[in-house]
């Protein structure tokens, strides 16, 4: 469980996004669903419904990965939110590199570092816990 | 350029995670290293059990032949001091 803590944070976060994005369309102008928005075309429902179905699958795989069962499949399930959650990440890096948020308020690069790096960190765990669960001899490699 | 530029990287991203994944991911050779060792490590400690016990045999034996060797220099003993 603790091994897929970030697989989880990104379930449960994109899953509150796409609950969000239900209600309104507002959230699509968020810093880092913006960029994911853009390439639903900015249709609020295709965004939260993206959202959900990779999660889902994101869910489907770690059950499988648990199993110890078709881990390749499990793999496959899992990497359609680390895409998502780096083109979050990205979107974060975006704003910091231009000193302005999606919806266009101007602040200074620390203050957007400060408040985007949650999404950039959580985008580089997720995908070192990815590599650390499905090509565990990356890491620790017997001789 | 960034719109599509972002998609691109993260996609290169994820593909190469897979890459990784599949090359660095044989989590059952894994596994079947692990009980090549444990089924090892079985094999040496019977090893191990049974030098021992022939060890304590042999101690056991070693005894018994200084016993009737220190038996036979007695009977010799005595025998000499009879013949005189």
């Amino acid at each position: 469980m603790i091994k897929q803590l970030f697989t989880w944070y990104g379930f449960i976060l994109h899953m509150v996004w796409a609950l969000g994005l239900y209600l309104s369309p507002s959230p699509m102008l968020a810093t880092p669903l913006n960029y994911f928005a853009r390439l639903m075309s900015y249709d609020q429902y295709l965004t939260a419904t993206g959202l959900i179905v990779v999660s889902l699958f994101c869910a489907i795989g770690v059950i499988l990965d648990q199993k110890k069962q078709h881990e390749f499949i499990a793999l496959l399930c899992v990497i359609p939110q680390q895409f998502v959650m780096l083109v979050c990440a990205f979107g974060s890096v975006m704003s910091i590199v231009n000193s302005h948020y999606a919806d266009g308020v101007f602040r200074n690069q620390a203050f957007i570092l400060a408040d985007q790096f949650p999404f950039i960190i959580a985008a580089v765990m997720y995908t070192i816990s990815i590599l650390k669960n499905f090509g565990n001899n990356l890491f620790w490699k017997h001789t | 350029l960034e719109a599509y530029l972002i998609p691109i990287v993260a996609l290169l991203v994820s593909v190469c995670t897979i890459i990784l994944s599949v090359s660095f991911g044989n989590r059952k050779v894994d596994i079947n290293y692990v009980q090549q060792l444990r089924s090892r490590i079985v094999a040496l400690q019977a090893t191990l059990k049974a030098v021992r016990l022939s060890e304590l045999k042999l101690k056991n034996e070693l005894d018994e032949l200084k016993q009737k060797n220190l038996d036979l220099l007695q009977k010799i003993a005595e025998h000499k001091k009879g013949g005189s």
